[in-house]
C-alpha cells in the first residue's frame, strides 16, 4: 500500500521545466494551429411534461426532473395583468401587491400585460406548503385598510422615481405611440397620480371578480411528480369555486407612424426607441421575425451595434427584439446617442434598418443556431424550464412550440427571414433636450409629436 | 492511460436528509501525471457542458488581463466560444484565477482544446519578462483544477483530457495557496441571519478570513447600511437568533446552494472551489448537511468571530 501511495505522489509531482523555459510544444503530438472538428450536435430535447386538470378547470403541468431536491412552482393567472386596469391604471400591480402580502418570505409575484404569476422556488420537501400559501394568497387575500394604505405609499414612491428615469418615460411613450388608447399602452404600474385614487374597495372589487375567473395553470418543475403536484393543488385549491372564462380583445386603435419627442432639457445623451406595431404572440411569422431580429439587433456583434457603435462610434450599443402580447405586439430597437451626435445617429440606424433584409446565408445560420443554444439553455434549469411554459401560457402558444421549434427554424429560408426584417411604418421616439435637436428633426421625414415626461400628448 | 492515475472516485449524492430522494449527480476527481487535478461531473439531463479552470496562484488580477490578449497559437478565445454558440468568463482573486465556458455538448472537444493550449501557451505569448515569468510559474498543471459538468462521454473525455493536457509539464513556483475551511456552515448562518434582520435590503457575504461583506440592494445607502449592519451585529450577539430564524436561514441557504448547482458553470466553479478548499471536489455534497447540524450555539461563536 505504501509503495502504490509513493508512485502516485512521484508521477503527480512529475518532472517540472524550468522557470523561464517555453512550453514542449513538439512533445505534445498535436496541431496546435487547427482546433478539433466539432462533434454532430444533439437535438433539441425539450423535457417532456406531464398534465392535468382540477375539477374546477385548473390546469396542472409538471416537468420532472429528480436530480436535485428541489422545485421551481409558478401559478400563471391569465386577465389579472396590468391590460384590465381599464379607468383605473395599476389596480392589477397594486391588487398583486396586496396578495403577495400573503407570502412575502416565500413567493415572488410578477405583474405583466396579459397575466399575473406567483413563483415559489425552493426544496422540493416544502413544495405543500408553497402550494398551501398559493391556495391561502388567491382564495383569502388579507385585503385591508391598513395594509392597502402602506403599500400604495410604497408603490407610488417606487413608481414616481421609476417614471424619473429617461428610459422608461422613452418605453412608456412608445407604448404610448404603438398602442394609442389601447390598454397596452397603459403603465404595467399605473402611475403615481392613478395610484392615489386606488382605495381598499377598488381592490376588493378586482379581486373578487377577476380572479375568480382567471383561467389558472400551476407548473411544476423540479424533483416532484404529477400526483404528488395534483394532490397538493386539490387541497389547495380544488374547492376554490373558480371558472375561467374568457376575455374579450379591446379593438386596437388606428397606428400612425410618427417621430415622438419627450423634452429633457440640457439632457446630455438622448434615448432613442426606433419601432412599430407588431402581430401578437402565435402569429405565423413569429419565428421568422426572431431570427430576423436577432440578426439586427441580438446584441454584440449584431447589425446594429457593429455599424453604430463599432464602425461610427456613436453609441455604446444598440439592441432590437420583439414584445408580444395576446391582442397585439411591438418591435423595437432600442440605443443611446450623446446629443449632439442624436440626429445623425436616428439617420444610422434607420439606415441599418431599411437594409436589413440583405441578411445573408452566414448570418441566419448564426442566428439559427444561437437561438437554439439559448433555448437548450433555458431547459437546463428548473426556474428556466418554469418560464419556458409560462410563455407558452401567457402568449397562448401551441402546446408543442418547444417540442417543434428545432425543425420549425431549421425549415426558414432566408427568403422568408428576408422578408420578415423589411420592418415597415417605423416610429422615433426621442427622449433629450429639445432645444439642441428640436430643429433638426424636419429632416428625418416623420410627423413630430411632442409628449410630456408621463406620456400625454402635447397639445 | 499511464500518465492517469486516479486518486477518487465519489458520488456526489444530492438528496438527503430527512427527505432525502436519492438522485444522484456524479462525479469523479483524479490527478494527472503532470499534477492536474481533474473533476468528472457528467449530467445527461442537459444538452451543454460547462468546462472550468482554477489556477490557485496569487496575483490573479495581474494575469486576468493577458487571457483576453491570447495565448501563442489563439488570440481570439471568446470569439472561437461564441462562434458555438457558448459563452466564456474568466474571474480572478487574489488567490485564484479562475476560467468557465459554457458551450453545447458537441463543442467540448474545441473548449479542451482551447484551454489545453491557454494552459501552455499563455506564458509564451506574453512580452514582459516579468509577467511571463509569473504566468509561467502560476499557468501550469500543478497549479489547476479542470472540471468538466455537464452532457459528455465518461471514457472519451477522460481520453481526450490525458491528450490535450496530459504533456504539458509541471513548473516550479508557488505553491498552492491553501484556504481551509472556506465553507462555513455556521458563518454562512449567521450571515443569512443577519441578512434577514436587515430585512432584506442587503446581501452579506462572510470571507474565510472572518471579513464581513455587505452589498446594499439597488438605492439602499451604503453609509446607513453600514451603521444597521453594525448595530445588527451587535443585537445578534446579545439577542441570539431563534430556533425558527435559523431554520428559515438554513432552509434559504440550501435552497441558494441547490439554485447555484443546476447551473452547470456554477456547478464546475463549486466543485472547484470545494477541491481548492477541502481538497476534494465532492465534498460539496456535504453542504446541506453540514448546514443541518449547525447549532445555536455555533451561530453564536460565529458571528463573534465576524469583523464587520
Amino acid at each position: 500500500m505504501k509503495r502504490v501511495l509513493v508512485a502516485i505522489l512521484l508521477v503527480a509531482c512529475g518532472p517540472k521545466v524550468p522557470r523561464d523555459a517555453p512550453a514542449p510544444w513538439e512533445t505534445s503530438g498535436i496541431d496546435w494551429t487547427k482546433p478539433p472538428l466539432l462533434d454532430t450536435p444533439l437535438p433539441l430535447s425539450p423535457p417532456a411534461a406531464e398534465h392535468a386538470d382540477l375539477d374546477n378547470g385548473i390546469h396542472i403541468v409538471v416537468v420532472r426532473n429528480a436530480r436535485l431536491p428541489i422545485v421551481s412552482i409558478s401559478a400563471v393567472l391569465e386577465g389579472v395583468g396590468s391590460r384590465e386596469d381599464r379607468d383605473q391604471p395599476g389596480l392589477a400591480a397594486l391588487t398583486a401587491e396586496l396578495i403577495h402580502e400573503e407570502a412575502r418570505d416565500l413567493a415572488d409575484v410578477r405583474i405583466a400585460t396579459d397575466t399575473m404569476t406567483i413563483q415559489f422556488v425552493g426544496e422540493s420537501r416544502l413544495a405543500e406548503t408553497f402550494v398551501g400559501r398559493l391556495g391561502t394568497m388567491l382564495r383569502h387575500p388579507r385585503i385591508g385598510e391598513g395594509d392597502t394604505a402602506r403599500l400604495r405609499g410604497i408603490k407610488r414612491a417606487e413608481v414616481y422615481e421609476r417614471a424619473q428615469r429617461p428610459r422608461t418615460i422613452a418605453a412608456q411613450t412608445f407604448d404610448r405611440v404603438v398602442f394609442g388608447a389601447h390598454p397596452y399602452a397603459t403603465p404595467a404600474d399605473g402611475t403615481a397620480e392613478s395610484i392615489g385614487w386606488l382605495f381598499t374597495r377598488d381592490l376588493r372589487t378586482f379581486w373578487e371578480r377577476r380572479y375568480a375567473i382567471a383561467p389558472l395553470t400551476l407548473i411544476f418543475a423540479g424533483d416532484i411528480t404529477l400526483a404528488d403536484a395534483r394532490r397538493y393543488a386539490q387541497a389547495a385549491l380544488g374547492e376554490w369555486e373558480h371558472r375561467a372564462a374568457p376575455f374579450p380583445a379591446p379593438p386596437l386603435p388606428a397606428y400612425t407612424p410618427q417621430l415622438a419627442f419627450v423634452d429633457i432639457p440640457d439632457a446630455a445623451q438622448s434615448i432613442v426607441l426606433i419601432g412599430t406595431r407588431a402581430a401578437a404572440a402565435g402569429d405565423p411569422q413569429q419565428l421568422a421575425g426572431d431570427v430576423a431580429s436577432a440578426i439586427l439587433g441580438g446584441g454584440i456583434g449584431a447589425r446594429l451595434d457593429r455599424k453604430l457603435h463599432e464602425e461610427l462610434a456613436l453609441t455604446i450599443g444598440a439592441s432590437a427584439s420583439f414584445w408580444r402580447g395576446r391582442w397585439a405586439g411591438s418591435w423595437a430597437a432600442a440605443t443611446t446617442f450623446a446629443t449632439d451626435k442624436t440626429v445623425p445617429g436616428v439617420r444610422a440606424a434607420l439606415d441599418v434598418i431599411a437594409g436589413a433584409s440583405t441578411i445573408t446565408a452566414d448570418e441566419l445560420a448564426r442566428a439559427k443556431r444561437d437561438l437554439l443554444a439559448a433555448v437548450q439553455e433555458s431547459f437546463e434549469t428548473n426556474l428556466g424550464t418554469v418560464r419556458a411554459i409560462e410563455r407558452i401560457v401567457a402568449q397562448d402558444l401551441s402546446s408543442d412550440w418547444y417540442e417543434t421549434y428545432a425543425a420549425r427554424l431549421d425549415a426558414l429560408t432566408l427568403a422568408e427571414v428576408q422578408d420578415a426584417a423589411r420592418w415597415r411604418d417605423l416610429s422615433v421616439v426621442i427622449v433629450g433636450d429639445w432645444a439642441k435637436l428640436g430643429g433638426q428633426l424636419g429632416e428625418l421625414g416623420l410627423p413630430i409629436v411632442q409628449y410630456d415626461r408621463d406620456g400625454t400628448q402635447r397639445p | 492511460m499511464r500518465a492517469l492515475r486516479a486518486i477518487a472516485t465519489f458520488i456526489l449524492i444530492a438528496g438527503f436528509g430527512p427527505d432525502a430522494r436519492v438522485e444522484r449527480l456524479p462525479a469523479e476527481q483524479y490527478a494527472l501525471g503532470n499534477g492536474l487535478v481533474v473533476i468528472l461531473a457528467p449530467d445527461a439531463s442537459v444538452g451543454s457542458v460547462a468546462v472550468h479552470v482554477r489556477f490557485d496562484a496569487d496575483q490573479g488580477p495581474k494575469l486576468e488581463p493577458q487571457l483576453a490578449a491570447g495565448s501563442l497559437h489563439v488570440t481570439d478565445f471568446a470569439a472561437r466560444i461564441d462562434a458555438v454558440g457558448g459563452w466564456a468568463t474568466t474571474l480572478a482573486s487574489d488567490d485564484y484565477l479562475g476560467m468557465t465556458e459554457h458551450v453545447p455538448a458537441h463543442a467540448l472537444g474545441l473548449a479542451l482544446w482551447l484551454e489545453a493550449e491557454r494552459m501552455a501557451g499563455l506564458a509564451d505569448a506574453i512580452e514582459d519578462s516579468a509577467l511571463r515569468r509569473l504566468a509561467r510559474e502560476r499557468i501550469a498543471p500543478n497549479h489547476a483544477t479542470l472540471v468538466i459538468a455537464g452532457r459528455f462521454d465518461t471514457a472519451r473525455t477522460r481520453e481526450l483530457v490525458r491528450r490535450y493536457f496530459g504533456w504539458i509539464p509541471p513548473r516550479d513556483g508557488a505553491a498552492k495557496p491553501h484556504k481551509a475551511g472556506r465553507f462555513d456552515p455556521a458563518l454562512a448562518i449567521a450571515g443569512e441571519v443577519l441578512a434577514a434582520r436587515l430585512t432584506g435590503d442587503v446581501r452579506i457575504e462572510i470571507t474565510p478570513d472572518r471579513d464581513m461583506i455587505a452589498r446594499p440592494v439597488d438605492g439602499r445607502d451604503p453609509a446607513q447600511m453600514k451603521d444597521a449592519l453594525e448595530r445588527e451585529l451587535r443585537a445578534l450577539r446579545t439577542q441570539p437568533p431563534t430556533p425558527d430564524e435559523i431554520t428559515r436561514a438554513r432552509d434559504r441557504v440550501i435552497t441558494r446552494f441547490y439554485l447555484a448547482l443546476e447551473h452547470l458553470s456554477i456547478r464546475a466553479e463549486l466543485l472547484a472551489s470545494w477541491a481548492a478548499s477541502e481538497r476534494d471536489g465532492a465534498l460539496v455534497v456535504r453542504w446541506p448537511e453540514l448546514l443541518a447540524s449547525v447549532k445555536r450555539d455555533d451561530v453564536l461563536a460565529a458571528a463573534a468571530s465576524v469583523r464587520p
